[in-house]
């Protein structure tokens, strides 16, 4: 048996498995998420990533090892108990996944209306909230097919901001996007991160967004603006880590700065 | 070995999924207006195309009918044949053919749609669970509108075989009415209504598990769509045989 996570790690894989009929997508994967912390996971196309935060989040089950949320072991927890875990976790899934059904300020709403313990005026009041928070708030009443793939994105992370969680999941959010938009994303992320004290896993391939987010900081300035700083050689964040995963495994688990001096050839290819 | 693995896996999984679609009726959280909404989509939308496929079924047995009638000098009795066949077989079969064709195919690709958008996943990561928003509001909308759509085929069906007879082949009303009510049985009316709600549940539950199985993208939802309407066409057809044949010997 292995003992349970210290008490550092929100979130804690060990030797995870996953394959689906005979395909191996995770052959061993150990992940530690410390509190407060952002684990940025990178990969090609087809390494398994994305899989790891469908696990998180119970979405499905892993094939062996196990899965600590929070100190709690989720994998032989039952759908409804997965319910429930799954209030503490906020997901951004690839391409937003909003409800096409519903208007933007209805998606947000979703989760409280479906809780069923809030009134109309405050479910509104945290809509607004959340949407201002994500700098959308006049688009409430739109559909999601009528926003941009940017906007969409933004809806998502405000749908999953909802209930405060203490950790977010983030699932490819800047694919696709250009460069400013996934500046904004960043910076939302950034603002958790460091302002919310908000955990999270940041799958992308993205690695401008990965540096960007492993590389800057926010503060608070005296009057209430939040002002986006970098690191300067001086400083270094250790608040966001990198885990890089190829063929199901982990190859490498630590800084950017550390990433950047490996001699690996696949992660030198990888990131030229 | 795989093939066969897969598919009694397969079976096993609709067979869960049905299950849970039954189960969520008696257990909290339900959702109203999802199910008012499918009663909606399913019911009054198939109303019109049922009606007229209806009408233009018993008008057709009317006219057939009548020509082998004639052989036996029994054209009297083109009311009777019109009325059992529909009543009996042709009302619940093509209402069904009609409801899958239509909602099977759109369930199927509406919810192969959310999978592939990850609007499933985004559901349950919502704290939402599907079977209870999704799949079992139209497993109930398509159980409890398909009698009532069938009722209306066979409404129509009569009506049409009715003009037929008084038009066309100059018989009195009274007599194609008389000939088919005195026909119609309790028995009747029991497999002709029972049919429907097992054709229905089929139906809802294959539209629901053909797309909510989709994978691969939009190409996906379009081959999900494609099985769902072909396996609930099957599954409906030999349902209807064995239907029958166990009315057939509650009778004897």
């Amino acid at each position: 048996m292995t003992p349970p996570p210290p008490d550092s790690a929100i979130i804690k894989l060990v030797n995870v498995t996953k394959s689906y009929w005979d395909q191996v997508v995770l052959r061993g994967i150990d992940l530690n998420v410390a509190k407060a912390e952002t684990k940025v996971v990178i990969g090609g196309s087809g390494s398994g990533k994305s899989t790891i935060v469908k696990l998180i989040l119970g979405l499905e089950k892993p094939d062996s090892g196990q899965i600590f949320v929070d100190g709690e072991d989720i994998t032989p927890l039952k759908e409804e108990k997965l319910m429930q875990m799954r209030k503490k976790i906020g997901m951004v899934f690839q391409e937003g996944a909003l409800f096409d059904s519903l208007t933007v300020g209805e998606n947000v709403a979703y989760k409280m209306r479906e809780e069923e313990i809030f009134n109309e005026e405050e479910v509104e009041a945290v809509v607004r909230r959340l949407l201002g928070f994500v700098g959308l708030e006049p688009a409430i009443d739109k559909m999601p097919a009528e926003l941009s793939g940017g906007m969409r994105r933004r809806v998502a992370i405000a749908r999953a901001l909802v209930g405060n969680p203490k950790i977010m999941l983030y699932d490819e959010p800047t694919a696709g996007l250009d460069p400013i938009t996934t500046r904004t994303i960043c910076e939302l992320v950034i603002k958790l991160r460091d302002l919310e004290g908000v955990s999270s896993v940041f799958v992308t391939h993205d690695l401008k967004a990965a540096f960007t987010l492993a590389s800057e900081f926010a503060v608070v300035r005296p009057g209430g603006e939040v002002e986006f700083l970098g690191e300067d050689g001086r400083l270094c964040l250790i608040n966001t880590r990198f885990a890089m995963v190829r063929d199901g495994k982990i190859l490498f688990e630590g800084t950017d700065e550390k990433l950047r001096n490996l001699e690996d050839e696949y992660i030198k290819e990888f990131l030229s | 070995m795989n093939f066969i693995y897969r598919g009694v896996y397969e079976v096993q999984q609709f067979f869960l999924l049905s299950v849970r679609a039954i189960t969520n009726i008696f257990r909290g959280p339900r959702y109203y207006y999802d199910t008012l909404q499918q009663m909606d989509v399913i019911g009054i939308g198939s109303l019109k195309v049922v009606a007229l496929i209806g009408f233009f079924t018993g008008a057709v047995l009317a006219l057939q009918s009548a020509k082998s009638l004639k052989a036996f000098g029994a054209v009297g009795l083109t009311g009777q044949l019109v009325g059992l066949s529909l009543i009996k077989e042709l009302g619940p079969v093509l209402t069904a053919l009609m409801v899958a064709g239509r909602n099977g195919s759109g369930i199927a690709s509406e919810l192969g749609s959310m999978v592939v958008t990850e609007q499933i996943s985004a559901m349950r990561a919502l704290g939402t669970d599907p079977t209870r928003k999704l799949v079992t509001p139209r497993m109930f909308a398509a159980t409890t509108m398909l009698p009532l759509l069938t009722v209306m085929a066979d409404m129509f069906g009569l009506l049409g075989g009715l003009l037929v007879s008084a038009y066309r082949l100059r018989l009195s009303t009274s007599l194609y009415w008389s000939s088919a009510m005195k026909a119609i049985e309790y028995n009747n009316i029991l497999e002709g209504m029972s049919k429907p709600f097992i054709f229905g549940f089929i139906i809802a539950m294959v539209g629901c598990y053909c797309g909510l199985r989709t994978h691969g993208g939009t190409q996906g939802v379009g081959r999900s769509t494609t099985q769902a309407v072909v396996l609930s066409y099957i599954l409906v057809i030999i349902a209807d045989f064995f239907v029958s044949k166990i009315i057939l010997d509650l009778r004897y």
